[in-house]
């Protein structure tokens, strides 16, 4: 705990200044709204709808497959660190773990869940 | 005192020093910016406000808090309050990591520890950094999310799918320093430098083009600033944004630039360690601030050079380019440590890597030119404004061909 | 000590609060960021028990998790992540809840009593951890071992769990084809 204590005195620290300068965005400057101000910038024209219909799932697939590489990612990490300790097991372990995420990788690809049209 | 409250006044004092150096550092990283791409655009920048411009962030700062902050009546008011603040906290706190210099730069007394030029020094350094980093995409996405209008939403989604594909290739992608250095804490990173006598570049050439490449990327600046392509999103999730709000998110894109570039030199260029100069007060922090300057001049310069990806392009290179390659680095390295063959072993073979990866991309941009432009003997149709930028006057006479000609070729000049 | 608890109380309360932010909110965004909240300050319930990696793990691999959860809103759902009005459909959901949550608390307060979660236990657990981190040098390292060295074959069989996560995402998006119709 003692180690991450500065951290977190340095998260504190950051979170007084964020929530300062917001603060402060509410007593500087002057304040004269007018209804065109204040309705959605649409480069001077009419808003025709408001934003309600769904995005396409694209970037959900996205995200999720992000999901996925990043846990592959997180736990290369500490097999890393480790790898002149491990020596051959490391290698062998990191190989096989590529090779099993390789075959989804190269299905992803095929599916065409890279490609953005 | 004791050693412990020692260390918590050292950090408290650190901490408020950081982010105060880092504040200053972003503003005159605006004004440094603005006056370096206005060069290389032959123009002169901001230099009215003091010699050579040096209160312009002042004034721009001031311009800032006096504006008028705008509430969308669309816009979910907490939400889009906190977005902006989100996006600075976290950039400001992924900075408690980085090292300035030595944990000995004051001396080997315990006191002195407390002092050492850095906020933390975790065990997990580098991870920490990362995991830090990735809540800065709730920033942009509840900004574009908060502000009710289509184009900051869509600029937000698709900052956060940018974001998120890069996030991969970056964490892979130092794997290999990982391995070389057998530790994530940062110092130690360093430490391992000085002590196998090499920069990590050396045996890592591969792994440090990715991740200066995937670090663009995730700090959202040209030639990946696609959030913030105007001429189809207006401003992406900042079109709703004024003033001090507005300047926040400048201000963590900044940061993260710093943060970016200090973690590029701590991890494959040495960091502050000198060698025997080490000892010499202040000149391994000198040393420290040159190499993390260079790279904020890289990053200015792409923006000067590099025009803007198109979306499409930019997801597929980061999914069947950069994660590819980074895995196979990884393995690579893996192989060279596991097996105990030398540092340079790993470094020939990323270099071989780079090369045959180049070469296609090379090819392929041939195959893929039109017809016209390839033939050696055709002549190059210039646009006319071509003309204005070019340094020689043109001769004035001649018939319509020539003139072409020849400003294509100053053009080329 | 006194410090430790104080912060353990202080995240409890935070933790507790954010949890039933997330479930009881009609807003589906401001679920999501609540849950956000909840996974912090777990986060920090790890760093109190010396698991800085885990802790950090914890930020990184969540603060991802609950994006995708945004983007499930933002595609799936209305961009503005309100509820539909009117009555809920789910009512039973309600006294499963309950029903559930009472056999949870039941549970705890029976092992809390009859010693299962004994100071014994816990003095063991702490003792053992901190002599595998002194032994491999640090948070990570003592985790990377026991992973890699003790259990690599669960490891690998992880990255199988990996690649159906992945065919079913795909899945997922897939455009409907003609055979589908």
């Amino acid at each position: 705990m003692p180690e991450s204590l500065p951290a977190l005195i340095l998260l504190g620290l950051a979170l007084l200044f964020g929530a300062a300068t917001i603060g402060a965005t509410f007593v500087l400057g002057p304040k004269r709204p007018t209804p065109e101000k204040l309705a959605p910038y649409e480069c001077g024209i009419e808003e025709i709808e408001a934003p309600r219909q769904r995005f396409p799932v694209k970037y959900l697939v996205t995200g999720m497959l992000f999901i996925i590489f990043d846990v592959e990612a997180a736990s290369v990490l500490p097999l890393a660190i480790l790898m002149r300790r491990l020596q051959g097991l490391g290698f062998i372990e990191l190989l096989v773990f590529a090779l099993i995420l390789a075959v989804p990788f190269i299905y992803i690809w095929r599916k065409g869940a890279f490609s953005w049209e | 005192m004791s050693d412990l409250a020692w260390f918590l006044v050292g950090a408290l004092v650190k901490s408020i020093i950081a982010i105060v150096a880092l504040l200053t550092a972003f503003a005159y990283m605006t004004l440094i910016e603005r006056r370096v791409i206005a060069r290389f655009q032959r123009r002169v920048g901001p230099n009215r406000a003091g010699p050579f411009g040096v209160f312009q962030p002042v004034a721009d700062a001031l311009k800032m808090a006096f504006k008028e902050e705008i509430l969308p009546t669309r816009a979910s008011r907490l939400v889009f309050l906190i977005a902006p603040a989100i996006s600075v906290v976290v950039a400001l706190t992924a900075f408690a990591v980085v090292p300035l210099g030595g944990p000995t730069a004051w001396g080997n007394s315990s006191i002195a520890r407390a002092w050492a030029p850095y906020v933390a020094d975790l065990n997990v350094g580098v991870l920490y950094i990362f995991a830090i980093a990735s809540l800065a995409v709730y920033g942009i996405v509840l900004a574009g999310w908060s502000s009710g209008n289509h184009y900051s939403l869509l600029g937000a989604l698709r900052s956060a799918a940018q974001m998120v594909s890069y996030e991969v290739s970056i964490t892979l992608a130092i794997a290999g320093v990982l391995m070389f250095a057998g530790t994530l804490n940062m110092v130690g990173i360093v430490q391992a430098q000085a002590h196998q006598g090499i920069w990590f570049i050396l045996a890592q050439p591969l792994g440090f083009l990715l991740y200066g490449i995937a670090a663009v990327a995730e700090v959202n600046r040209a030639p990946f600033d696609l959030p913030e392509a105007e001429q189809e999103l207006v401003a992406g999730y900042l079109t709703e944004f004024s003033g001090l709000r507005w300047s926040l998110f400048q201000m963590a894109e900044y940061i993260n630039m710093i943060t970016a570039s200090s973690v590029v030199v701590t991890l494959f260029f040495g960091g502050w360690t000198l060698g025997s100069l080490d000892g010499v007060f202040g000149l391994p922090f000198i040393w420290y601030f040159i190499k993390v300057a260079v790279f904020l001049f890289i990053f200015i310069w792409l923006r000067a050079t590099l025009p803007r990806i198109r979306y499409d392009q930019l997801m597929r290179f980061g999914w069947q380019v950069l994660l590819p390659l980074s895995v196979l680095n990884a393995l690579v390295t893996a192989a060279v440590v596991a097996y105990g063959l030398p540092w340079w072993v790993s470094g020939a073979i990323g270099l071989a890597i780079l090369l045959i990866v180049a070469g296609a991309f090379y090819a392929t941009a041939r195959r893929s030119q039109p017809k016209a432009k390839r033939g050696a003997g055709q002549v190059m149709a210039a646009p006319t404004s071509v003309r204005l930028v070019a340094d020689a006057p043109l001769p004035r006479s001649v018939d319509e061909s020539q003139t072409t000609s020849v400003s294509a070729s100053a053009g080329v000049k | 000590m006194l410090f430790s608890q104080i912060a353990f109380y202080v995240l409890a309360v935070i933790a507790v609060a954010s949890a039933l932010g997330v479930v009881l909110n009609r807003n589906a965004v401001y679920s999501m960021l609540s849950l956000i909240l909840n996974l912090l300050s777990l986060a920090l319930f790890f760093l109190l028990l010396g698991g800085l990696f885990i802790a950090t793990i914890q930020v990184l691999i969540y603060a991802g998790a609950v994006m995708v959860l945004f983007l499930f809103v933002v595609t799936m759902l209305t961009p503005g992540g309100q509820a539909p009005q009117g009555d809920d459909p789910l009512r039973w959901q309600w006294g499963a809840g309950i029903g559930m949550g009472a056999i949870l608390v039941g549970a705890l307060v029976w092992a809390g009593f009859t010693g299962a979660i004994s100071s014994d236990a816990k003095a063991a657990g702490v003792s053992s951890l901190t002599s595998a981190i002194a032994a491999f040098g640090g948070n990570t390292e003592a985790f990377g071992m026991a992973l890699f060295h003790g259990y690599s074959f669960p490891f690998e069989i992880t990255g199988l769990l990996l690649v159906v996560a992945a065919l079913g995402a795909v899945t997922l998006g897939r455009r409907p084809t003609h055979a589908d119709e």
